[in-house]
């Protein structure tokens, strides 16, 4: 855990560093918003497809880009930071200290995470505040899936930071899943919209369930309600963290074998 | 100093992979052998030097003491602890220091970026903040402590690099070329501060080089290593005395005739003699002598009887690339000693 707070505090000297870097990271949440806000008014009211907040289509656009960006960012980061530490030259001055891989990758996730989160909120208050949406959510639903699903995503993340050691490149697998799961996994537009025979894809990728646990807690769907969506998110985690785990030591081993750690 | 091994390897191989990445995974083409069979014993409190020229191994060795690299063949242990099996624990053991790496980040002060390894090593808080000022000052570093690495110079770094590696007090410290890039005088100035304050007390300290100097102000032993193999062992000045059985002088020399010179050349205990002019007046004469100095008095007094002059003598000792072709080409040739020193 101390680990993880020395990487994020750290993390976050050098993001203020760079001071306008960070203040247009902020920003930029804004023009998103304004966009999808006159997006979605153009649209109007889908509740043909959509059944939360009446069918807006600004509310579900709000929180399909808010929550995808905070889950695939499980994904994205890892590959990203440990390509970034082997250009940097930093994999190896890391390695030779005395932390776990676990440790490891939760603690180059931490900053960007909570990074996300941050955009996360800008998004969702302003629905909550400025469009009055979800007023009747449930937050412990919300919370809960959002948990599994991220530590899903972290799991997706460390196969293809395993991915990046061995290969040295961006993983393909995870450019092509990250775009894809945003355009079918229900973020910009309802799952229920696909074509008939994409939609048993969709169910198995975990943006789908965590979105529509999302979306029906903030409409006020308690836990039980939301429980079909939490226990399959639940079994993902369960079955791809150790795998993920085992992989990623595997791949580290790999390429202390064959002196490709440093490499990149 | 104890007995106690501390860093020890037995027949440690490290044979790299031709290909890596995705080919390697459907062909294992074997590639170069960077060690063979490297058998190797630091005591308790050892300053150990392994020495060798580019391309030797030294790097790789290091890398596996260190864990980032796992030996294709053989077993490597720190305080006991097998560096594969057991790297973890290991790891807590041991600083390490890579002259050419780039472990900081510029645009955070010394202080900064030395807190987050002291988070690595289990260290947090006012304790960290307390360590890091510590290994701050003992490399000399006190006043730009907060400084932005940006604006160190290469010296300032590299013992910052050494304040990084002291972070958790290490039982075994390993330096792999800590002087280079350095000017001679920033590189003189890190040879005294790591052997006044790193060298110290019961730490046990491999440093590798291929700068003889160095090994011989900081290290009690050495190991002389080519081609992935460890070629010898032992202090420098054994090494040394056992390499050098013809002694070699180098005198200044004026006013000589061709034909004093050939006496010289033929006076008894001389065993080679080579001439070099240097600025039209004067010679240097380089003196195989066959058994040590006590031929050297007679040749200095031949030279002013035959009406020379005598500007300078002293011993010229076997540099590192000497002793390095004298150590390899022995491995291959016996014959071939003869004729290196000078
Ligand atoms: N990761 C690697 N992959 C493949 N070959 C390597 C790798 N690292 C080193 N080698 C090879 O292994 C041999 C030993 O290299 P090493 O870096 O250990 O030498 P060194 O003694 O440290 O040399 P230098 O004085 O140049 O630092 C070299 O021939 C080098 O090309
Ligand atoms: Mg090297």
């Amino acid at each position: 855990m101390s680990v993880a707070l020395a990487y994020f505090r750290r993390d976050f000297q050098i993001w203020s560093s760079y001071r306008l870097a960070a203040l247009w990271q902020l920003v930029t949440p804004f023009m998103l918003i304004g966009l999808i806000y006159f997006a979605g008014e153009a649209i109007g009211d889908r509740s043909d497809l959509i059944k939360e907040e009446n069918g807006s289509y600004v509310a579900f656009i709000l929180v399909g880009v808010a929550f995808a960006d905070v889950l695939l960012g499980g994904l994205n980061n890892l590959p990203q930071q440990i390509h970034d530490q082997q250009r940097l030259g930093m994999l190896e001055p890391t390695l030779v200290a005395p932390i776990r891989n676990l440790s490891l990758l939760t603690s180059i996730w931490l900053f960007r995470f909570s990074l996300s989160l941050v955009r996360m909120t800008m998004f969702m208050a302003f629905g909550f505040i400025a469009l009055g949406f979800w007023h009747s959510v449930d937050p412990s639903s919300v919370i809960l899936i959002l948990i599994a699903a991220e530590i899903t995503y972290l799991a997706l993340g460390a196969f293809s930071a395993a991915f990046v050691i061995l290969f040295k490149e961006g993983d393909p697998v995870r450019l092509a899943y990250a775009g894809f799961s945003t355009v079918i996994g229900g973020a910009i537009f309802p799952v229920d919209a696909l074509p008939d025979w994409m939609e048993p894809i969709a169910l198995l990728i975990p943006l789908t369930h965590a979105l529509s646990g999302i979306r029906e807690g903030l409409d006020g769907g308690s836990i039980a309600d939301v429980a079909p969506q939490l226990i399959t998110l639940t079994i993902m985690a369960v079955v791809l963290v150790p795998a993920a785990l085992y992989a990623f030591s595997w791949a580290l081993q790999r390429a202390k074998r064959e002196g490709s750690l440093g490499q990149y | 100093m104890s007995d106690a091994p501390v860093i020890e390897t037995r027949n440690v191989s490290m044979r790299f992979s031709e290909q890596q990445g995705w080919r390697g995974l459907f062909r294992v083409r074997p590639g170069k052998l960077a060690l063979d069979a490297v058998n190797l014993t630091i005591r308790q409190g050892e300053v150990f030097g392994l020495l060798g020229p580019n391309g030797a191994g030294k790097t790789t060795l290091v890398k596996i003491l260190s864990t980032l690299l796992i030996p294709t063949a053989g077993e490597a242990r720190i305080a006991g602890l097998n560096v594969v099996r057991d790297g973890l624990r290991a790891r807590r053991r041991i600083g390490v220091l890579y002259g050419d790496e780039r472990l900081f980040f510029w645009r955070l002060s010394a202080v900064d970026n030395l807190m987050f390894y002291a988070a690595l090593y289990g260290i947090h808080g006012k304790e960290a903040r307390r360590r890091v000022l510590e290994v701050l000052d003992m490399v000399g570093l006190s006043e730009s402590a907060h400084m932005r690495l940006h604006h160190y110079s290469t010296g300032m770094k590299r013992r910052a690099s050494i304040a990084r590696a002291l972070l958790n007090d290490p039982d075994v410290l390993i330096m792999d070329e800590v002087n280079v890039a350095l000017d001679p005088i920033a590189a003189a100035e890190l040879r005294e501060l790591i052997k006044e304050r790193v060298t110290t007390g019961e730490r046990t300290v491999l440093i590798t080089t291929n700068v003889m100097a160095e090994a011989e102000f900081l290290c009690d032993r050495v190991a002389f290593i080519a081609g992935g193999r460890i070629q010898m062992v032992g202090e420098i000045a054994h090494i040394r005395n056992a390499l050098q059985t013809n002694k070699v002088f180098e005198m200044v020399v004026g006013g000589l005739t061709n034909a004093s010179i050939e006496a010289l050349r033929a006076a008894p205990g001389v065993d080679a003699l080579d001439v070099v002019p240097l600025d039209g007046k004067r010679y240097r004469l380089d003196l195989n002598l066959s058994s040590n100095g006590d031929t050297v008095p007679m040749m200095v007094r031949r030279v002013v009887e035959t009406g020379g002059e005598v500007w300078s003598c002293g011993p010229r000792e076997l540099t590192m690339d000497q002793m390095f072709a004298i150590i390899v080409g022995n491995s291959h040739k016996d014959a071939e000693r003869e004729r290196i020193p000078a």
